[in-house]
């Protein structure tokens, strides 16, 4: 039997288990992608605003880009124990970096004459930040979010050595038994997960941004 | 507060008393005891060198800038004492040089950004987008869908004005509007600008360098130099009477025929008298050097000053220009 055919008979064995550790996957993703989101992106219009928050604080969350996915992992361990919320602190600090620099960023390079020009027509603070900035800036932010979902929907696999779940079982479990078919029950989902999930944001992303290009409608 | 589209009956006449700006760690004030008045309607050019404090001075009655001291006073009500801010926003119309569209908004929303926060309805809002748009000589069904980064810097600019126009404000501030423009088109707008005023009356205050630009445009020029108020006069008199050397260098107070080409018929035109018949016509943006040739040309005594329609507005002869100029 070849190695396909071997991985397709254990997909087709234990079709169960591989949908409830896709679930669990999504699961572990979705939870560090959303929790990224609403930690990192107000605190990046903060950042935007004033030098010397952005720096400090920036600066401490990309310290943490050098550190291995799979040290943070086990890093977490000892504090936490081993399980799901364990995995979903240690992605959620995997997915942050990137969408936190990127909102930074966008908010900083908006054209401060569209600001200006906002402000004297008579918006408000708010309305400026929501009808005005936030558009304006929703490309690059996605543009980091993309960078945080492939990386943290490849780093969830790790979690299934703290014991939390996710198609990382296969992986692991093809690792100790020394088949390779196994591990590729884990590893194919994955792949195309992430794809799927590069897909969608850059079709999200081409959808809203704006024309840029002296193009004729 | 009042609401609705009759703003520009209620907004109108601005009045600067003692305005005094100085910005921290600034020795010189950046300007300094500024006093003048605008009459409802009238169009007033800051003219000055850079650093004079003319942006500073217009973006004080939108509150951009807060002065130091001092009060502005519009339709006999400071801007200061219990006005939000917000809401006096929203009756000022506001050009900038760098445009400052919102990129991700469609022309027509743009337009309708000022109308939406004053809460218009939809379909009078609509209607307003595509008057303005006609207004500007940019027809509605060609480019209420486009986005800013799909027309040239002169059609923005268009939109900018379109855009500051929307709420009707009576008073509408620009800031260098053309100063970003290449020639040939900032005369355009100029042009469009001067037809769109002589049917909306606004009271405009239109920062400017450009000393052309300011006298071809102006019924009134404030010239700033230094944070102080040099001259507030109207274009002929700034050219005949200039009040120091300052303000002769400024416009080329010496050079005669530069200046018949920068003064428009319609300034120093006499008025119509009933036994004048009317023979070559000359539109009244027409420059005088453009009357003077004419005159010569034509060996004509006058000429009638039109509207560009039949209609004659007044006459000009070899003496109104002598006189006006000499």
């Amino acid at each position: 039997m070849s190695l396909a055919q071997e991985t397709w008979a254990y997909a087709l064995g234990h079709l169960d288990e591989l949908q409830q550790a896709t679930l669990d996957h999504l699961l572990l993703v979705t939870s560090a992608l959303l929790i990224s989101l609403f930690v990192c992106i107000p605190l990046g219009v903060w950042t935007s605003r004033s030098r010397g928050t952005a720096n400090f604080v920036i600066n401490g969350i990309n310290g943490v880009r050098v550190i291995p996915s799979l040290a943070i992992l086990f890093l977490m361990v000892p504090y936490m124990g081993v399980g799901l919320d364990t995995a979903v602190v240690a992605l959620t600090i995997l997915a942050m970096p990137p969408i936190l620099v990127n909102t930074d960023a966008a908010f900083r390079t908006i054209d401060p004459a569209v600001k200006e020009a906002a402000a004297g027509m008579g918006m408000t603070p708010r309305q400026i930040l929501f009808k005005v900035e936030f558009p304006l800036a929703l490309p690059v932010i996605l543009t980091g979010i993309r960078t945080a979902s492939t990386e943290v929907i490849a780093s969830a696999t790790l979690a299934a050595f703290i014991g939390s779940g996710g198609l990382g079982l296969f992986v692991q479990r093809g690792y100790a038994m020394y088949r390779p078919s196994i591990l590729f029950v884990g590893a194919i989902p994955v792949a195309l997960l992430t794809l799927a999930a590069e897909i969608l944001l850059s079709s999200l992303q081409r959808v809203i941004q704006p024309p840029t290009a002296a193009k004729t409608a | 507060m009042n609401s609705g589209g009759h703003l520009s009956i209620f907004m109108s006449g601005i009045r600067l008393e003692k305005i005094v700006k100085t910005f921290p760690g600034m020795k010189r004030p950046a300007l300094n005891d500024i006093n003048f008045t605008v009459q409802s309607g009238e169009f007033i050019v800051l003219l000055g060198p850079s650093g004079c404090g003319k942006t500073t001075l217009l973006k004080m009655v939108n509150r951009l800038y807060e002065p130091t001291s001092g009060d502005i006073l519009i339709d006999g009500e400071s801007i200061f004492n219990g006005m939000d801010v917000t809401e006096l926003r929203r009756r000022i119309g506001y050009v900038i040089q760098q445009i400052g569209l919102f990129p991700h908004m469609t022309v027509a929303q743009n337009i309708a950004v000022v109308p939406h926060l004053l809460k218009w309805p939809e379909g009078k809002t609509n209607e307003r987008v595509d008057r303005l748009l006609d207004m500007v000589a940019l027809p509605p069904d060609e480019y209420r869908e486009r986005y800013p980064a799909q027309m040239s810097g002169g059609q923005q600019q268009r939109v900018g004005v379109a855009r500051a126009l929307a709420g009707d404000p009576g008073v509408i501030l620009m800031d260098e509007p053309f100063g970003a423009i290449d020639a040939i088109t900032r005369t355009d707008l100029q042009d469009a600008l001067l037809r769109l005023q002589r049917r909306l009356r606004k009271t405009i205050l239109f920062v400017t360098h450009d000393v052309d630009e300011a006298l071809r445009l102006a019924d009134k020029i404030v010239v700033l130099h230094e944070g102080r108020l040099v001259q507030f006069d109207t274009p002929l008199k700034i050219l005949t009477e200039p009040k120091n050397d300052f303000v002769t260098e400024l416009v080329g107070a010496d050079d005669v025929v530069r200046q018949l080409g920068l003064v428009r018929v319609e300034k120093v035109m006499a008025p119509l008298s009933a036994h004048v018949p009317t023979k070559n016509l000359i539109h009244r943006d027409k420059s005088l050097r453009a009357a003077l040739s004419e005159l010569v040309k034509s060996k004509a005594d006058y000429l009638t000053v039109s509207d560009g329609s039949q209609r004659p507005l007044g006459f000009i002869t070899f003496d109104n220009i002598r006189d006006a100029i000499g």
